[in-house]
């Protein structure tokens, strides 16, 4: 079992909060422009303190993971990340075939469906919207 | 005037008109149902076609794919709680309760009466009231604005439900996201890190699809995969699972009707004022709905899936859908980028919105009004109808639908602006609401901190401007003030209600 523990939300949203502290006066025009980030600063600072502190004194949420379920979901999220990042290079819709395929697998849906989804799905995303309304995906490899 | 009205009643029925009116709204149902892509998308694509229109057939055509891309963004929000647009975010949050319960055919049948209730309020609003309303959206300044957006700051109170210090926590999040890119007033950039994607902020789209729909379907993975892993350790062969969508329980009673009245009413007013005051826009109007809906309904599941929760920010957001133009047409401002986008139509067609465009173009407006009360009785009808072929997609199973909508949202994010970058912060997004969930932190208050805070902070950098005594300039706007007294009594009522609450508590203890 993994545990994901709410206190570390909190406790890396007070050092965020203070790097941000340096880096409002080093990025930001001094006046108008730092109104908005210090006041965000002060209420996700006050209000990460108040939450750690409940948490400390056990009000704490602890979320639990059977470790196959996080590793099958960190594979499809990575595999997403994967497909978002190389869709300039190989293009958008071989990448969608190939991405609802892999999951569609994954998920152990079965291989019929996987073939006609798979192809579905992006033909009518490209004769709706790339046909229709004129939007130019990346193409990637077609180029 | 009877000659203007007789003249734009006639050159709005003619048949190529009736057609373009429901291509309109079938276009817009659509383009709103697909999470990501959005109405005004369509218009926007369509605006150099209507160049070939007639000016009555072109405002009328896109008013109605705007009508029906309201609608249509509820759809998806109620049934997989992925907004089709930003408008439908709110509905999503008692909508996907419902849907939950296996009433999704009730809830959208609920959003589609709350939708067309709330568009037809705006619209007669919008024929009488015209002059007047605009004349009452010109004494607002700045002031007025920070006061109500305060005030709609305590939408948190609604959404946070006990978590309150969570709920502000995302709002604090949401408002330090909206300060990347240029700043509102001066232009400079901040926080963008020596990259030029940075410089122009985060696309709403991108946040919205990466903070509602994204996470919706990471939650589904896991559920599946523990699922399956159930499954197997008891040895037993499981079919897929199906999403909940039940024709069954999609009639709606007169009964359950007339009892979101005040709701719906209340709320499609909540909407038609704020779509006359420009550059609101129906987004906070669905949520100054919801947090209206939440005041005066007596429903106890309000927040846990209730019908009243669906049908206050549809009549709100669909309200802004005619008010909108209430502004445009009157003084020649844009309310939102709808307006703004229509405002481009009707230039294209040579006409100057203003005082004087019921003067010179009579005709054209009564045109225009009639188009528009067509739009909402079709919406009404093909929706009506259309929502049972939704229904009926019962049988879809959560495994095939996890990657098709992962690859919508894509679509539709890439789509809004045609860059990569937006795709990225979706992803981004997507994983922190998928954690800030997990930790019961509402998304949903971090988008309202988002949406809000750049007319908050160049509403407030305005006034500081404009006066020497700092905030105390507050006192001598009596509208402001007004806001100011009603956000204080808000969160005071509030926190003894839950003082109250936890007092009840300890003692039952």
């Amino acid at each position: 079992m993994i545990q994901w523990r709410e206190r570390y939300i909190y406790l890396f949203m007070m050092v965020f909060c203070l790097v941000l502290l340096f880096i409002i006066p080093s990025q930001l025009q001094e006046g108008g422009p730092r109104i908005a980030p210090y006041m965000a600063l002060g209420i996700i600072a006050l209000t990460s303190v108040v939450c750690f502190v409940r948490c400390l004194r056990g009000e704490e949420k602890i979320v639990t993971f059977p470790k196959k379920v996080l590793s099958i979901l960190g594979l499809i999220v990575l595999l997403y990340g994967i497909y978002i990042f190389a869709i300039d290079v190989i293009g958008y819709f071989v990448l969608s075939v190939l991405f609802i395929a892999v999951v569609l697998w994954i998920l152990k849906v079965t291989k019929v469906k996987i073939l006609f989804i798979s192809t579905l799905v992006p033909l009518f995303i490209y004769l709706l919207l790339g046909g229709l309304l004129n939007l130019r995906f990346p193409n990637g490899l077609l180029m | 005037m009877g000659a203007d009205i007789l003249a734009g009643l006639e050159m709005m029925f003619q048949p190529h008109h009736v057609l373009l009116v429901f291509l309109g709204v079938v276009l817009g149902t659509v383009m709103g149902a697909i999470p990501g892509l959005s109405s005004t998308m369509g218009i926007a694509l369509l605006l150099p076609i209507t160049f070939t229109l007639s000016p009555v057939a072109a405002i009328a055509m896109l008013t109605a794919m705007y009508k029906g891309g309201l609608f249509g963004g509820s759809i998806a929000s109620i049934l997989f709680n992925a907004p089709g647009t930003s408008a439908a975010a709110a509905t999503g949050i008692d909508g996907y309760q419902l849907t939950k319960q296996g009433k999704s055919g009730k809830a959208i049948r609920m959003a589609l009466i709350g939708s067309s209730v709330g568009d037809l309020i705006g619209c007669i609003t919008l024929i009488l009231l015209a002059g007047l309303i605009a004349k009452a959206a010109l004494m607002f300044g700045p002031p007025e604005y920070v006061a109500i957006i305060l005030f709609a700051f305590t939408m948190v109170l609604g959404v946070a439900d006990k978590a309150l210090m969570k709920g502000f926590l995302a709002l604090g999040i949401g408002i330090l996201i909206s300060t990347v890119g240029y700043d509102p007033v001066t232009g400079v950039p901040r926080f963008e890190f020596g990259s030029m994607e940075m410089s122009s902020g985060f696309s709403l789209i991108a946040v919205l699809i990466g903070l509602l729909a994204l996470p919706e379907v990471f939650r589904q993975i896991e559920d599946v995969i523990r699922e399956k892993i159930k499954d197997h350790k008891g040895k037993k062969e499981k079919a897929e699972q199906k999403v909940d969508v039940q024709l069954g329980d999609s009639k709606l009673t007169w009964k359950e009707v007339k009892g979101t009245r005040k709701v719906l009413f209340t709320s499609a007013g909540v909407g038609t004022f704020i779509g006359a005051l420009p550059g609101l826009g129906p987004t906070i109007a669905a949520f100054m709905g919801y947090r209206t809906g939440k005041k005066i309904s007596k429903d106890p599941n309000y927040g846990k899936g209730s019908l009243h929760g669906v049908a206050a920010p549809e009549a709100a957001n669909s309200a802004v859908a005619s008010a909108n133009l209430i502004p445009l047409l009157a003084l020649g401002i844009p309310g939102d980028v709808e307006a703004a986008l229509i405002l481009g139509a009707l230039t294209i067609q040579g006409i100057t919105p203003g005082p004087q465009i019921f003067v010179n173009n009579g005709a054209i407006v009564y045109g225009i009004y009639a188009g528009m009360i067509m739009a909402i009785i079709m919406n009404f009808v093909f929706n009506w109808y259309f929502v049972r072929g939704v229904i009926k997609v019962k049988n879809i199973s959560i495994q095939i639908m996890v990657p098709i909508i992962m690859v919508l949202c894509i679509a539709g994010t890439f789509g809004y602006n045609q860059n990569m970058f937006d795709v990225k912060v979706m992803f981004a997004f997507g994983l922190l609401g998928y954690i800030l969930n997990k930790f019961g932190i509402p998304t949903t208050a971090l988008l309202i901190g988002f949406i809000l805070t750049p007319i908050f902070e160049r509403s407030l950098r305005q006034t500081l401007a404009l006066s020497d005594n700092g905030l105390l300039f507050f006192f001598e706007r009596p509208i402001a003030l007004v806001f100011i007294a009603i956000t204080l009594v808000t969160v005071v009522s509030y926190f003894i209600k839950s003082r109250a609450e936890n007092n009840g508590k300890s003692v039952s203890q």
